[in-house]
């Protein structure tokens, strides 16, 4: 039997925040960062934690990794309870959360590394030869000997990703760890990864990169305002809304279009993706996409929008967030369409 | 079903491992280590501070020599210069440790890296003693120095029951640690807020502990209401007392072996009130989130 290597039970967090009214007036806001969350993550997966910013993803990490003590419910991180054995569950992860803040600057990578390791009690002998393999596997050597305030975002990233690595823990925390790094950059860490979990580690990920999420995770969970809204496997989310097509569409497209849109029979939701110098990015879920194309592009005209492109596609994470929430996933993610029901039945 | 721990415990890694006094040693003076790399990356600000020293005590002790008239023998200023060397000394002691301890937290907090401090197994408390032990030593070595110059240029400073002195400093030391333990709680919650406090307690404790005039120059109203009940006058008071060899009216506030007992108990229990002050202070940045904002 596969065995949970992190088990969170009916974990909640709630914060007190302030709203500042006047001088010296606040008022006080509760905020509801994670909802009863329950989730098992088995040894050796590459799990994927999605979200838009704000759902709960970072508070989620943080009270598994000792960060932030939940509200309540608890959690057992490689058998070691949350509450109880700090330390111990400590020991036992590798995080990289700040991104690249987190780093002494006025100190070299390779004394960032030997510092951390220090701080996770790793002996000299063995903290050295990690270190050296680090360089090699991360391909550090140009800069490793160089202050860490000289690095490029992407270099103070890549020595952040391998700060996570100095303590060989069993379980890696990555919290949108490709998040300021190029193309190539990215791919590459996300190939070690895949490395990493081959030989055994497992890997808690989570981003906001639907394609990523895809490419790499055994399995997804969806968390949207503090709660699991989809748990599974990328293939299994995606087929779980299988009898609907998606149908992008980009181009100058007035407002009135996308509720035109939504009201066309076997139009389960149209959202709108982006906006942005006067154009739009629509994303359009309906039962079968060939039929509905003419029709779309009817509406589209008669309104006086201008295609540019139009195209039915796979199904993506990204379809699937949109099918649970009625909202798009982006960076800074907006509400951009209010969620509705079409056709009696609830988009979530 | 609860995942209860052993039978499902997946031992890998290093940090698994059971912890052993050899390796909390190697950890503490890595740590240590750390600290005086970072320094030694800021060489000017490195000079300046302890250049700063000896224009201190070159200062305090011109402003001595300013009151005391060409007749009088310089023996007679002797005391008096001891008297504001030593509580200099205290000063310094104190001044570095609040300061450090509260100054380098709040940088961690604004750099990130107190999380990535939390995000390990290793002792927090023991990160924060290392961040000055380093600078204590240097402190020491300098302050050993500037007696020996002040020394040289009065031709003589008294430096009598050295080992008293010493315990006195001790004591004084690990009491001045649990107050930069309670500083350090304080600067966790009150971030920014923290470093202008430490300005004025530095004062605070400048003048009303008379660091660096005799206690008989404070009003008698101030003596009694504000520096008895002050745990760090005692220790001002017995350090200089004794070294510069208990002279008729030293010390000022109390008998030497009552101030001596005072100074114990100030160093034995103060670290242990900052100790658990900065644990509950630590769980309540936890809960409300504020342990990573900057």
């Amino acid at each position: 039997m596969i065995q949970p290597i992190i088990k969170i039970e009916n974990i909640s967090k709630t914060f007190i925040s302030k709203e500042r009214k006047k001088l010296f007036r606040a008022k006080k806001r509760k905020i509801e960062a994670l909802k009863n969350v329950d989730l098992e993550i088995y040894d050796g997966e590459i799990f994927g934690l999605l979200g838009p910013n704000g759902a709960g993803k970072t508070t989620l990490i943080k009270c598994l990794t000792t960060l932030l003590l939940p509200s309540s419910g608890t959690a057992w991180i490689n058998g070691y309870n949350l509450q109880k054995h700090e330390n111990l569950v400590r020991a036992s992860i590798g995080c990289m959360l700040m991104g690249e803040r987190g780093l002494y600057w006025k100190l070299t990578g390779r004394e960032n590394l030997d510092y951390f390791g220090a701080l996770y009690h790793v002996p000299k002998k063995i903290r050295r030869k990690k270190i050296e393999e680090l360089i090699e596997l991360l391909k550090l050597r140009d800069f490793i000997d160089r202050t860490v305030e000289t690095y490029s975002s992407g270099q103070k990233m890549i020595l952040a990703f391998a700060k996570s690595l100095i303590n060989e823990a069993p379980i890696l925390f990555l919290d949108e760890p490709t998040v300021t790094m190029d193309v190539h950059a990215a791919r590459e860490l996300r190939s070690i990864v895949k490395g990493l979990n081959e030989n055994g580690h497992t890997i808690v990920y989570t981003t906001h990169l639907m394609h990523e999420a895809d490419e790499l995770c055994d399995r997804v969970a969806i968390i949207d305002k503090g709660e699991i809204i989809a748990l599974g496997t990328p293939a299994e989310l995606k087929s779980s809304i299988e009898h609907e097509d998606v149908v992008n569409v980009e181009g100058t497209i007035p407002p009135n279009v996308v509720d035109n849109i939504r009201a066309l029979p076997g139009i389960r939701e149209a959202i709108v993706k982006s906006e942005g110098n006067g154009k739009t990015k629509l994303g359009i879920l309906c039962e079968n996409s060939r039929m509905m194309l003419p029709k779309i592009i009817e509406v589209m005209t008669a309104n006086n929008a201008q295609i540019e492109y139009i195209n039915p596609q796979d199904i993506t994470l990204e379809d699937v967030f949109i099918a649970k929430t009625g909202r798009a996933l982006s960076i800074d993610t907006r509400e951009v369409v209010k969620k509705r029901k079409i056709g009696g039945q609830s988009s979530r | 079903m609860s995942v209860e721990s052993k039978e499902y415990t997946i031992c890998k890694g290093f940090g698994t491992t059971e912890l052993n006094v050899r390796q909390s040693i190697s950890t503490f003076i890595d740590m240590s280590k750390k600290t005086i790399v970072e320094f030694s990356r800021y060489p000017i600000a490195f000079v300046a501070m302890f250049a700063q020293i000896f224009l201190m005590i070159l200062m305090f002790m011109f402003a001595a020599m300013m009151f005391m008239s060409s007749s009088e023998p310089s023996s007679n200023m002797v005391p008096l210069v001891g008297v504001m060397i030593y509580g200099f000394i205290i000063n310094m002691f104190l001044s570095f440790i609040i300061w450090e301890i509260g100054f380098s937290l709040r940088e961690e907090q604004f750099r990130g890296t107190l999380e990535s401090l939390y995000l390990s197994p290793a002792n927090k408390i023991s990160n924060l003693v290392s961040r000055i032990f380093a600078i204590l030593i240097w402190t020491s070595l300098m302050c050993i120095l500037a007696v020996v110059i002040v020394s040289y240029i009065l031709g003589g400073l008294p430096a009598e029951n050295l080992l008293v002195a010493l315990g006195i400093l001790f004591f004084t030391i690990s009491g001045c640690l649990g107050i930069g333990l309670v500083f350090a709680a304080v600067t966790l919650k009150l971030k920014e807020t923290a470093a202008l406090l430490v300005n004025f307690l530095q004062f605070f404790f400048m003048i009303f502990c008379a660091m660096f005039f005799p206690f008989s120059a404070l009003p008698d109203v101030v003596r009694n209401n504000i520096s008895r009940y002050i745990p760090v006058s005692y220790c001002v008071d017995a350090f200089r007392s004794v070294l510069i060899g208990l002279p008729e009216g030293y010390p000022e506030l109390m008998p030497l072996n009552i101030e001596i007992l005072i100074v114990i108990a100030f160093g034995i229990i103060t670290p242990i009130v900052g100790y658990f002050l900065y644990k509950r202070i630590e769980k309540i940045v936890k809960i409300d989130g504020s342990l990573g904002e900057y």
